[in-house]
């Protein structure tokens, strides 16, 4: 069986570590990044199934990831999870315009995170 | 006689017929029997999967409550200097608590209070305006304080997962800081 593939892109090695532990239990493999260029980087050459992606982070923000990776022919279709701070409608607008599928509000639930991915990815 | 004989297996027939009739209703019992039966054992598989459904988030959401406080206690056992201690609580409070307005202060010999690092404008902060205080503990001394002064928005307050990770960062935060030699 081929597990789905997700890069989690944050600077917080605290928030990737929790996000690791939750997901790898739940069977997928992961990839991680820890600032906007790096999240870029690994998508172009790994080309994961989904990417669950902070928005404040060095060299390159969420968003400005995102927007890069949609103009891209080989990651413009790989979903993406925003991991947003602010729940504020602008903010959450913003995700949607550069081309996010979907969002997750800091502090992260566990049993969100999971119910979103799976939406994406199935079960 | 012909008549007669014609008569009969008019009546036989309707006899057949009658007795077909009550057949078909009898099997129709049955089947209305076997419905009700099936849609009973159809709601009650229903009402146990939407029961096994929300066991299953339970789990799935004290999985990830755990893994916030693993990842915390492995990060601040990681963190060696000073810097990384630091950032390593505010990213435990910032992340995992959902707070945007954080102090963590090292406590004086004389008692007062000495602002280490935080986020937000801790600066102007006052401590009787903080949402909650986790004393900085080790061996049973206070060691310093961090201070919550504001949680994120969409936060409506504090869950039993804070106050687990209060308590987590009260002895092993106070560990790492004094580990860090950051005491003053």
């Amino acid at each position: 069986m081929t597990h789905k593939r997700i890069l989690l892109a944050d600077d917080s090695v605290t928030a990737l570590t929790m996000h690791r532990m939750i997901l790898a239990g739940a069977g997928y493999e992961l990839l991680t990044a820890q600032d906007g260029q790096e999240a870029i980087d690994v998508a172009t050459a790994q080309q994961p199934d989904l990417i669950l992606m902070d928005v404040v982070m060095p060299r390159k923000t969420g968003f400005e990831a995102v927007r890069a990776l949609r103009r891209q022919d080989g990651t413009k279709t790989i979903p993406v999870i925003m991991v947003t701070t602010r729940a504020e409608a602008k903010i959450i607008e913003i995700c949607f315009q550069c081309g996010c599928n979907d969002y997750i509000n800091k502090p992260v639930d566990g049993a969100v995170l999971l119910a979103k991915v799976r939406s994406i990815l199935g079960n | 006689m012909e008549g007669h004989l014609r008569l009969e297996s008019a009546e036989t027939r309707i006899e057949r017929l009658e007795a077909q009739v009550d057949l078909w209703r009898a099997e129709n019992d049955r089947q209305a029997e076997r419905e009700q039966a099936l849609r009973a054992e159809l709601a009650h598989a229903a009402s146990e999967n939407r029961r096994l459904a929300e066991r299953q988030a339970a789990a799935e959401q004290r999985v990830g409550q755990l893994a916030q406080l693993q990842a915390a206690t492995l990060q601040l056992h990681e963190a060696r200097q000073p810097a990384d201690v630091l950032t390593t609580i505010k990213e435990i409070v910032a992340n995992l608590v959902g707070s945007e307005e954080m102090g963590i202060y090292a406590r004086r010999p004389d008692g007062s209070m000495q602002l280490l690092d935080g986020i937000g404008d801790t600066g102007a902060s006052d401590f009787a305006d903080a949402v909650v205080s986790i004393p900085l503990m080790l061996d049973g001394q206070p060691l310093g304080v961090i201070a919550i002064f504001r949680l994120l928005p969409q936060k409506a307050g504090l869950e039993p997962v804070d106050h687990e990770l209060f308590a987590l960062l009260s002895r092993h935060a106070a560990l790492a800081l004094h580990h860090a030699e950051l005491r003053v």
